[in-house]
């Protein structure tokens, strides 16, 4: 049997035992949540979809984190639905074959990706096998979308890639020529001076937008990116909370309550018979700016910046 | 011996965790890459924490806050910091102190720029006119109310303060500023940033000067005192920033500058000041849970202070016996033996006390510390440093030779996420002076965030301040070869630690989706063994009383703090801030009392409650045109208070309304900026002594910036 056929297969199987679980049991359905750390984060993720879900007779929740091991295959066998928060937690469920359905939260596509070709082989076989992801990244479109607002104008879009996202160079090329925009990519070497290789990058920018790399590289280039952005008043873009905090003018990430919502939504659409595992990007997002760094650019901001929902349309 | 074994065990733990740490190699972006927090610490423990989670109070003024301000000078900044007094002994001797009295030496507040303490071990303070920078160096400076020994050693007594000037990095091209005012006001300054091959550089030259207060009329009896507090200083810096890779920077500063003004009140004499320093600092982010420093700064201070000069004939004149066995001094005479060596001099015009003398100071200081971030619930750091400080000073000290100090230090600070809403901090330092017992400071908070707006903290410290080299060694004399004719001071030959129990409850609330922050601080410090000057009756060749440096006082300080800041857009600045204190407190002032009959053998002991300002309050307004026209007011009051106990009379309060207006005109990334600013607009008012009369000041501005 050819792969393909065995994927839709195996899919289609699940999508019946769901279809009937759902037809011939009124049970509420169990879901289990297992977080990689006891952390506020993941938690204040579960009790907003817990909230969400709270006047919704389908489901039950009990919430576990990767500390309590032991008690997590207990756990599995009374749960009817997995969802994990976390790459931790998502490998330790992978792993684990009765963990199904599952759905895997707060999770990178770099992540799952490597996930999945390390337990699956790649990511159609791992969907295959009833595991969804709700992925944390927010799209390159989303910034340049957010940029193009703040910045109408612009015609130069600077880039940084580091090693673990250099794979992606063309990607972002294109995505900038189709705009029209001329790219200014940057493939930051960790061996060499960050700020003789960012200067003359910046300097050509209009608006300068670094992508997530590993952790080393974002942030020990992140000072140095924003001093320069002041140097020469381009505004930085960024890819979370903190990068504002720390002088970005504006930032697109998924919060807890993006990815929160769209975790609810996913669940609450289960027993509908549309319902497919699959890799499922960011539907939300936040958008949070820097009045700081603005009032120093001279620039204007949207009215409304804290949850600007059009800056997540694209 | 055992606090030796301690200390090596310490620092052997510290150089383990440096050594141990190597690249991690992660192959896969994953959620903690997203959520990494930039490289950027904060001064309360020099680790990686927001407000929420840091063990203090903090206010920190950024550079839009600088700018939106009325100040013409950095010490004015600092009225937008909730308890601090700002006040001006002369014009350009300004005092900054929180809390407690300032006296002319604020003694109990450390100050740093970029991590090099500005703390000035010959007299114990700051010298806010000789630290060689200006508002337009300023990135943000980081307050942190409440004593910060456990991170920055005995001098963060009451408060710290952390100057973080502009990256070298923020700024290129060329930068000139001049400013004119009345009053003699006049300065100018030029900086050049560039990028030479690896390095990044700015260099910056500044003059200025003014006239200072003008003389002063006395009421009703129109008597004139002369106020001569003019000053000029010149400075020139450099700052360098090399990054050979990503993990590394090493950041190095160079400094000289000079400054010629007065010291006293009513009598003016010249004081001109000579300094330098050299800083540099290595920093490496090791891997993603840990990062080490290296500081390695030297300071050094000179000056010259004139002096009326009397000779061995002026001294015979005044304090020698009559025929009647009196002196023109009355009461006090010199000995015979004295009058006689002194009659024998052949150089009658020979100096006992000289026209001038000069001091040296020079500190060196290295810390190495290092952050560690491994566990997701707990951070930590430890530091071990080490500082030298030398004097010399033939009139402070009565000798010739050169005196020194070496002392250590070494802390660690932990914050450990208990729960989603608890965190706990402590954090503890060691400082062992050689050959002295070690201090032990320490301070414990608990943090509780009831939502993401809204953290209460309850703090405690304890916490000691060691005397200065100069509080524990002066012996200000005036000698007649080895024959001491006057000594107006001297340091008590015990003195101990002062020493500081502080709690407080502090509220932070974040309001309007973060655009209204709130906070709110009450507290209770206990101060006892209070280094000040008491003094004695002393039967010399010149004199009938003393001066001696020694722990004399107590205070109990009680009251609440708060600030507001309302930032709706980038265009609109509201900032707030008010203090309560109640002081109470008493000094050791004398141990006699002086009435028409002579002394009396009786201890004066005299109240220090009224030593500190009550009410202080705060107001600034700024507004930011579609057109880059900026208007800003602010409002400062300052209830009144005694600026010594040595004075029955109280300063009386003041307040006052500065205003600015500036507009900028861009042409991509060169700018022209104009500038006018009025401080206390309408009457006069006393700062600090009642002669300094503080009249209205207008200063124009303006600035190019050019790359």
């Amino acid at each position: 049997m050819p792969a393909k056929t065995r994927v839709y297969g195996s899919s289609l199987l699940l999508l019946l035992i769901f279809v009937m679980g759902n037809a011939y049991s009124d049970e509420p359905r169990h879901t289990l949540f297992v977080l990689s750390k006891d952390k506020p984060y993941f938690n204040k993720i579960v009790n907003l979809i817990t909230a969400d879900l709270s006047s919704n007779k389908d489901f039950t929740f009990s919430v576990l984190d990767l500390n309590s091991q032991p008690k997590i295959e207990s756990a599995l066998e009374d749960s009817d639905i997995v969802i994990t928060l976390g790459s931790s937690a998502a490998e330790a469920m992978l792993q684990n074959s009765q963990a199904r359905p599952l759905i895997t939260t707060l999770i990178t596509k770099s992540a799952f990706t490597a996930l999945a070709e390390e337990y699956y082989k790649n990511i159609p076989k791992a969907l295959a096998s009833g595991v969804s992801a709700i992925l944390l990244d927010q799209s390159f479109e989303r910034r340049l979308n957010l940029a193009h607002r703040l910045l109408p104008t612009m015609t130069d879009v600077g880039v940084m890639l580091g090693p673990l996202s250099e794979n992606n160079t063309s990607f972002y090329t294109r995505s900038l020529k189709a705009l029209n925009l001329q790219p200014q990519i940057l493939l930051i070497d960790p061996d060499k001076n960050p700020i003789q290789q960012l200067d003359p990058v910046i300097t050509k920018s209009d608006v300068f937008i670094p992508i997530v790399d590993g952790q080393l590289i974002n942030v020990t280039t992140a000072k140095w990116i924003l001093q320069l952005s002041y140097r020469y008043r381009v505004p930085v873009i960024g890819y979370s909370a903190n990068y504002v905090n720390a002088g970005a003018l504006a930032s697109v990430y998924s919060s807890p309550e993006n990815v929160a919502a769209q975790t609810s939504d996913l669940l609450k659409s289960l027993s509908d018979q549309g319902y497919k595992n699959r890799l499922y990007f960011s539907k939300y997002c936040t958008v949070k700016y820097n009045t700081t760094v603005a009032w120093y650019l001279g620039m204007k901001l949207p009215d409304d910046p804290v949850n600007d929902k059009s800056s997540c349309d694209l | 011996m055992k606090c030796n074994q301690f200390n090596n065990f310490l620092f052997f733990a510290l150089a383990f965790f440096i050594s141990s740490q190597t690249y991690a190699e992660e192959w896969v972006i994953t959620e903690e890459d997203l959520f990494a927090e930039v490289d950027s610490v904060s001064g309360v423990t020099h680790m990686r924490q927001e407000l929420q989670q840091v063990p203090a109070a903090v206010t920190i003024i950024d550079r839009r806050m600088i700018e939106s301000s009325t100040a013409v000078s950095l010490v004015d900044l600092f009225r937008l910091v909730p308890g601090f007094q700002v006040y001006f002994h002369h014009a350009n001797k300004p005092g900054v102190a929180y809390h407690a009295p300032g006296g002319e030496y604020s003694r109990r507040l450390e100050v740093k720029i970029d991590g090099r303490s500005v703390y000035e071990p010959l007299l114990s303070s700051v010298e806010w006119n000789t630290i060689g920078i200006d508002l337009d160096d300023v990135d943000y400076i980081e307050i942190i109310r409440g004593s910060n020994n456990s991170a920055d050693g005995s001098n963060a007594f009451l408060a710290s303060i952390n100057i973080v000037t502009r990256s070298v990095l923020s700024e290129a091209g060329t930068k000139t500023n001049l400013h004119y005012g009345n009053k003699g006001i006049q300065g100018g300054a030029i900086s050049h940033s560039s990028q030479v091959g690896q390095l990044a550089s700015r260099a910056t030259l500044r003059v200025k000067k003014n006239n200072g207060f003008d003389d002063y009329y006395d009421e009703p009896s129109d008597a004139k005192i002369e106020i001569d507090d003019g000053a000029e200083t010149f400075t020139l810096s450099y700052q360098g920033l090399w990054t050979p890779t990503i993990t590394d920077s090493i950041d190095f500063q160079l400094g000289i500058g000079q400054t010629d003004t007065t010291i006293g009140h009513k009598d003016y004499f010249e004081r001109q000041w000579d300094s330098q320093y050299q800083y540099v600092e290595w920093k490496r982010i090791v891997n993603n849970w840990s990062d080490f420093e290296l500081l390695v700064y030297h300071n050094s201070i000179d000056f010259i202070d004139h002096a009326r000069p009397w000779t061995v004939a002026n001294v015979l004149g005044y304090w020698g016996a009559n025929e009647n066995g009196k002196s023109l001094a009355r009461d006090v005479v010199l000995t015979p033996q004295t009058q006689a060596v002194l009659m024998t001099e052949p150089n009658q015009e020979r100096f006992i006390v000289k026209p001038s003398y000069a001091h040296f100071s020079d500190r060196w200081d290295a810390e190495i510390r290092s952050n560690i971030y491994r566990r997701d619930d707990l951070r930590m750091n430890l530091g071990l440093a080490s500082r030298h400080d030398s004097l010399k000073s033939d009139l402070f000290l009565g000798q010739a030779g050169k005196l020194s100090q070496i002392s250590n230090r070494l802390y660690a600070n932990a914050e450990w996420t208990a729960s989603d809403n608890l965190t706990l901090n402590y954090g503890q330092i060691l400082e062992k002076k050689r050959h002295q017992a070690s201090t032990n400071s320490f301070r414990v908070a608990a943090n509780y965030q009831f939502s993401e707006q809204h953290v209460f903290r309850l703090a405690a410290s304890q916490s000691y301040r060691e005397p200065t080299i100069l509080e524990a060694n002066q012996n200000s004399s005036y000698f007649y070869n080895d024959i001491s004719i006057n000594t107006p001071v001297r340091a008590d030959n015990d003195i101990a630690s002062e020493k500081l129990t502080s709690h407080e409850i502090g509220y932070l609330g974040s309001f309007l989706e973060n655009k209204l922050n709130f906070d709110i601080r009450l507290f209770n410090e206990d101060l006892t063994h209070l280094i000040a000057e008491r003094r004695e009756l002393f039967d010399g060749d010149t004199q009938d009383i003393i001066n001696i440096i020694d722990n004399t006082g107590y205070m109990t300080l009680t009251g609440l703090e708060w600030q507001l800041k309302y930032r709706p857009t980038n265009q609109l600045l509201l900032n707030l801030n008010h203090s309560y204190i109640d002081a109470d407190g008493e000094v050791f002032y004398a141990s006699y009392i002086e009435n028409n009959d002579g002394y009396l053998q009786l201890d004066d002991v005299r109240s220090i409650n009224e030593c500190v300002p009550t009410d202080m309050i705060n107001v600034l307004v700024s507004y930011q045109a579609d057109n880059n026209l900026t208007l800003s007011g602010s409002f400062h009051y300052k209830s009144g208070y005694k600026n010594s106990p040595k004075y029955i009379e109280t300063a009386p309060g003041y307040s006052r309304v500065d205003l600015k207006a500036s507009k900028r005109w861009y042409q991509k990334n060169n700018w022209l900026e104009l500038s006018f600013a009025v401080q206390n607009m309408g009457d006069d008012y006393s700062e600090h002594h009642t002669f300094n009369r503080f009249k209205t000041q207008y200063i124009i501005g303006f600035k190019v910036n050019s790359h």
